[in-house]
């Protein structure tokens, strides 16, 4: 039988009382901050994977934002366009009056000067600002798209806007293509205006064709905002969905479980309480204190 | 045998009973002290005297006191207190080193690299906005600050080490030579023994060296300790060596022994405290080196992107990050201009720079996924580093746990042998009590006897 003296016993105590109240430490910070993870060191084969996850979940919050400042810039394109069309289908409705030979050239005049309104109306739809951006500008946004004379100044490149990974959204729309596609609709409206005024219904006639190309122009457009709001809607929700189910990978991984570190917590305080009992009720005796 | 001869035994039963006494109180005196051996007074009956006719005891002899100790168990004890203390100093340092990182928020340098793209990315709704460049500039700030932060930890903490290890010979070579002077006294005693307080004197002083430079001894047969570190003999007799460190041309600390005829490298074999000092120390120079090349490359790459972008102004760009290639993990910072005007953020790819031109802006935004260091992107080079750390620190704890367990064994080996235990120590105290009361007896009885036979014929 080995000889154990007091004293190494009070120092084995000791150091398992030290071990114990390590642990404790440890356990008590999970359970207060309700986290496994407080260093690398807790999880070495899981710290990239948790980094990772992070910055991806980082990611889609930033994807997100960008996603919902497109929309609104979107939305506020498809709501001009949809001006725009309203308006060029009431120049329409004009022309379509002042092709008839009935109408009295004083009633020409005033349709005329309708449509010189209406241009002017189109042109402001056409440098619409939204949040300090010409939206018709392509990326040369801070500057209006169209000068008084309607000419294009704007840019042909259209700016994009990161929505995901790898997933691009264009933000802006080339303003001379929707406006000056096939057709360019301020130069129909000033001949359209002009014939009026001169009251010549066979040019006023043609011009139908070339409203409605505008119009065609102007659906085009239309269309293809309604697409990218569509795809950016579609991206902010896959973000989102990304990001909770990233949310929950993480905490997998980094969360202290309730249950599991408060037993666990129950189970070393009563260690460390025992332990201390034990020492207390040892530690001070000895043979000496029953000798006479 | 005669009354006289009673007398004689009696006297030397009284003063073995003494002397047993005095030791047990030498014991209990040092129930405390740091590397005391319990000793035990030893006896032995003495030689029997012929008379009438035959053979008579004659009582008892001390013959000395003995040092409770194993020679095997001491030199073992050594060993492992080094090996413990090497582990528990490498897991203490490397777990404090670990906390520079802070990788498990976002503010590590995973995460604030991370904020660089984040920041990059948000600037795609609207490249020409203010308050956007402005944001992605501050990051890429808060990116240097953070690794400036980690790498001039680092430095402090080797710096810590330097002057730790220096603290450390200190008392090594003053233990070492305190060691070779007992030795000479013991030496002196021509005992094999040795004197014991000597002997724990001299034993306490060598863990201690253990303890802090993973010495191994040999105790030979006349009492003699010769220590061993990193292989070489620092003390031998009466003859004790020094121990002296210095920092390399390559910033690396180097531990030497001094062999008479110049000095050994002692770096990689020293174990203790300065064994884990040095480790601990390598393996945060590893870190650093390894920080620096991904922030180089990680600048590298901003910087090259940059250059063929165009800022605000239509001029081409100039540098994001600048630093020293000596140390860049140290001195990287956002450019001095960049930093005072973010519209010299280079994000177009045409010198025109409209608006919302962010052809560039897109390519560095890339450089995320771009490999740019052995085959990883920047913040894959910086996970891999995080989990090495985090490897090697849960390592180290692993090994102190474990060799914490080994001490306490061998200790327990020793603490059988030397320990005083002072329930033993008081049951021996009552036996000499009794012992020596006896002892008295006998004494008082024979000289009643001698007192009876002087009185006849009176």
């Amino acid at each position: 039988m080995i000889r154990v003296p007091r004293s190494s016993f009070l120092d084995r105590s000791s150091a398992s009382l030290s071990n114990i109240a390590v642990e404790l430490a440890k356990t008590e910070a999970a359970a207060v901050t309700g986290t496994y993870v407080q260093h690398a060191s807790d999880a070495p084969e899981d710290i990239a994977e948790i980094e990772r996850l992070t910055a991806s979940m980082a990611d889609q919050e930033t994807w997100q934002d960008n996603a919902s400042s497109v929309l609104s810039l979107l939305i506020h394109m498809d709501e001009t366009l949809g001006s725009a069309f309203s308006t060029l289908s009431m120049v329409r409705e004009a022309a379509v009056a002042g092709a008839s030979e009935t109408l009295s050239d004083e009633g020409r005049d005033a349709l005329s000067t309708e449509v010189d309104s209406l241009r002017d109306e189109m042109l402001s739809l056409a440098n619409t600002e939204f949040a300090d951006r010409y939206v018709f500008g392509g990326d040369a946004y801070d500057v209006e798209a169209f000068d008084s004379t309607g000419t294009y100044v704007g840019s042909t490149e259209v700016p994009e806007t990161q929505i995901g990974r790898d997933r691009w959204v264009e933000s802006g729309l080339d303003g001379s293509s929707v406006f000056q596609g096939s057709v360019d609709i301020f130069t129909v409206l000033d001949d359209l205006s002009t014939a009026l005024a001169a009251g010549d219904t066979a040019s006023i006639s043609a011009s139908l064709t070339d409203i409605d190309t505008g119009l065609d122009q102007l659906s085009e457009a239309r269309t293809e905002v309604g697409v990218r709001q569509g795809t950016t809607e579609d991206a902010s929700l896959v973000a989102e969905n990304l990001g909770v189910v990233l949310g929950t990978r993480i905490s997998y991984l980094v969360d202290a479980d309730p249950v599991e570190t408060y037993t666990r917590l129950t189970a070393l305080r009563t260690a460390y309480t025992s332990a201390l009992q034990v020492m207390g009720s040892n530690s001070g005796r000895n043979l000496f204190d029953f000798l006479g | 045998m005669g009354l006289l001869d009673t007398l004689s035994v009696g006297r030397r039963a009284l003063g073995a009973a003494s002397a047993g006494i005095d030791v047990t109180s030498q014991n209990v005196a040092n129930v405390e002290t740091a590397g005391y051996s319990r000793r035990r007074l030893i006896t032995s009956t003495a030689d029997p005297v012929y008379r009438s006719g035959g053979w008579l005891g004659s009582g008892v002899n001390v013959d000395g006191v003995e040092r409770q100790t194993d020679r095997f168990i001491s030199e073992r004890l050594v060993e492992a207190a080094g090996s413990s203390s090497e582990a528990a100093t490498k897991e203490s340092v490397l777990g404090l080193a670990e906390t520079y990182f802070d990788e498990q928020s976002q503010t590590g340098v995973h995460g604030s690299l991370s904020d660089v793209y984040d920041a990059l990315s948000a600037l795609t709704a609207d490249p020409s906005d203010e308050g956007g460049r402005l944001a992605a500039v501050a990051a890429a700030e808060d990116f240097a600050g953070t690794v400036n932060r980690v790498a001039q930890g680092l430095e402090d903490g080797m710096e810590d080490i330097d002057d730790g290890v220096d603290e450390r010979l200190s008392t090594i070579n003053s233990n070492l030579a305190k060691i070779a002077a007992l030795n000479k006294r013991i030496g002196k005693s021509g005992n094999a023994l040795g004197p014991a307080d000597l002997l724990d004197q001299r034993d306490q002083l060598i863990r201690e060296v253990g303890d802090l430079a993973g010495a191994t001894v040999d105790f030979s047969s006349t009492g003699q300790a010769t220590v061993f570190i990193g292989g070489h003999a620092v003390v031998s007799g009466k003859d004790a060596r020094t121990l002296t460190s210095s920092v390399d041309s390559s910033g690396e600390l180097q531990v030497f022994v001094d062999i008479g005829s110049g000095t050994a490298k002692v770096t990689s074999d020293i174990g203790g405290e300065i064994g884990g000092l040095v480790g601990s120390r390598e393996s945060m120079e590893s870190w650093l080196s390894d920080l620096d090349d991904i922030v180089e490359a990680v600048a590298d790459a901003f910087n090259t992107q940059h250059a063929l972008g165009f800022d605000q102004n239509g001029t081409a760009g100039g540098d994001i990050f600048t630093y020293t290639s000596t140390d860049p993990s140290l001195t990287i910072e956002v450019d001095a201009s960049l930093a005072d005007d973010a519209s010299l953020l280079a994000l177009a790819g045409a010198s025109t720079a409209a608006a919302g031109d962010d052809d560039n802006l897109q390519a560095l935004l890339d450089i995320e996924e771009t490999a740019i260091l052995g085959g990883l992107t920047g913040e894959e080079a910086i996970s891999g580093l995080v989990s090495s750390i985090g490897s090697d620190v849960a390592s180290a704890a692993a090994d102190a746990d474990s060799l914490e367990y080994q001490l306490a064994d061998v200790q327990t080996m020793w603490d059988a042998v030397a320990q005083v235990d002072l329930d033993e120590e008081a049951i021996q105290l009552v036996a000499l009590q009794t012992a020596y009361t006896a002892a008295a007896r006998v004494i008082t009885a024979a000289d009643q006897l001698l007192q009876t036979l002087m009185n006849i014929g009176a």
